[in-house]
């Protein structure tokens, strides 16, 4: 086998050796089985007693972990007028558990440390919480912040009360109000907005809106107005007829926005979402639609790279820390 | 499907440790969603080990026995190993009451697509993999069947990226010979 057969066969990049694509073809349209009805099956019982277990091993791991980073706190300066501190605060320094508030006349800025600053907009309230690991991580409970961050990805997370944006490397804007809406705007960098285990992929140049249910599609900063206004109705109301516009105006930079469509959407409309993306972009030919339309991870993540914003491995992992190093 | 202004029905590219922990509270259609998901991966691996014929019951198996199991696993995020590691037990366990004398030809005639050209390429496919030693089967199937590519293989089996080459390396060298002679011998 030639070299560069073999590292199309690895990397999953670029088209096979025609018997190799053959064999590919045939046995990733091997039929599936039916789907069961998994209404019918009943659920298991619950174990209360390791349920209890669980949560006492975590209440404790908190406790353990809350006094070690008590004594990591970070500074606080006022920008204008006079922000207060409050919870684990002390000094003019936030530590985890402490909270910067703005009122309508005050701004903040926060020394997130080693990592980069946050500016605070006035009518703001920003909480520090644990995070994973290395990670650190803020809670905005509503207002605005200005985020410029030069760690490695994924270290700098902020979670909104309809999601989480964690961090790859940037410059964004995030925004929410109390009743669960607003906005999340990337001017450099990646940043990725996840909401009960679903993601999105927001590059420079492109920003979504936030909604008491989730995070908004991404869309460019620059995609036409018929476009903006399109998916913005479609956000509204899910209509037929919004999707038809939405699908009618998109442009091949638009594939961005219909592939976070994929998954939102449903039976005709998915494949007419599919059949958008394959006339607007070169698809990989190697990846069946079926598969795309199936949600599978490997098929969605090819046709993401067909796009071009990149892996979407480097967008879990960071570009800085590929998760496939080669 | 209508909804009421500024709201999102289903929220963007679902992920593993979300639908699992929603599939643990009883959500079944997040149970589906996996199902969706991974239903290839799991087929894959059975494959691998078993006659095709067997392979739609059991691959329904994995994932009652996944529904069951999700009390059990600990990161949410690695369910697809997880079900792997299940769809290989399953395998084994079916080998051990049973034993896999099933004619490979008999066994694939109702379990291969409908178009004849790729029928027949598939049927040779799967029975020239199933010949091949043990380690080269299942990354081939997780390639061909699953579409997983490289990285994504050894994700999911364990295995280091060096090891995922030298099984595609080695085991499509092997795939194609046997192929060859399967043609000549025609």
């Amino acid at each position: 086998m030639r070299d560069d057969e073999e590292d199309t066969l690895f990397s999953g990049r670029g088209p096979l050796p025609e018997d190799l694509a053959r064999v590919e073809r045939a046995l990733a349209r091997l039929p599936l089985p039916p789907e069961p009805d998994w209404r019918a099956k009943p659920p298991r019982e619950r174990r209360p007693q390791r349920v209890l277990w669980v949560a006492a091993a975590a209440a404790a791991i908190a406790v353990f972990a809350g006094v070690r980073l008590a004594g990591d706190a970070w500074d606080v300066r006022a920008l204008a007028g006079s922000p207060t501190l409050g919870g684990l605060a002390f000094g003019g320094r936030v530590a985890l558990g402490g909270r910067i508030a703005t009122d309508a006349h005050s701004r903040a800025r926060l020394d997130v440390k080693g990592l980069g600053t946050v500016e605070l907009e006035p009518g703001s309230l920003l909480r520090r919480v644990p995070g994973r690991g290395a990670e650190r991580k803020l809670a905005l409970d509503h207002g605005t912040l200005h985020a410029v961050i030069v760690a490695p990805p994924r270290q700098f997370v902020v979670e909104t009360p309809v999601g989480v944006a964690t961090d790859l490397g940037c410059a964004y804007t995030l925004s929410v109000d109390a009743s669960g809406h607003g906005r999340l705007q990337v001017t450099s960098g990646r940043v990725t907005f996840a909401r009960e285990g679903f993601e999105s992929f927001v590059p420079a140049g492109a920003w979504c809106p936030l909604l008491p249910r989730g995070v908004g599609v991404p869309r460019r900063d620059y995609a036409t107005d018929a476009f903006l206004a399109a998916i913005a109705a479609w956000d509204g109301n899910h209509a037929p007829a919004a999707l038809d516009t939405v699908l009618a105006t998109a442009e091949a930079s638009d594939a961005i926005t219909l592939w976070h469509l994929l998954p939102r959407v449903g039976g005709d409309e998915r494949e007419r979402v599919a059949a958008r993306i394959g006339a607007l972009i070169e698809v990989p030919r190697d990846v069946s639609r079926a598969r795309v339309l199936a949600l599978e991870p490997a098929a969605l993540d090819a046709w993401w790279a067909a796009i071009g914003m990149g892996e979407a491995a480097e967008w879990r992992a960071g570009p800085g820390k590929k998760q496939f190093p080669w | 499907m209508r909804r009421g202004t500024c709201e999102l029905p289903e929220p963007v590219l679902p992920l593993d440790a979300s639908l699992v922990a929603s599939a643990r509270r009883g959500d079944r259609a997040a149970f589906g969603t996996l199902y969706g998901r991974h239903a290839r991966l799991v087929q894959a691996v059975l494959l691998a080990r078993v006659p095709p014929d067997h392979v739609a019951d059991l691959v329904q198996d994995v994932f009652l026995i996944a529904m069951d199991r999700l009390g059990a696993l600990r990161d949410d995020s690695a369910f697809a190993p997880w079900l792997a590691t299940i769809a290989r037990r399953r395998a084994a366990d079916w080998r051990r009451k049973r034993h896999d004398t099933v004619p490979l030809e008999e066994a694939m005639s109702e379990s291969i697509g409908s178009d004849p050209d790729e029928a027949r390429t598939a049927r040779a496919a799967i029975e020239a993999i199933r010949s091949l030693p043990e380690a080269y089967r299942e990354t081939l199937m997780l390639r061909f069947v699953a579409g997983l590519n490289g990285p994504e293989i050894a994700q999911r089996t364990g295995l280091t990226h060096g090891s995922v080459r030298v099984n595609l390396h080695r085991g499509v060298e092997m795939l194609r010979q046997r192929l060859r002679e399967d043609e000549s011998h025609a």
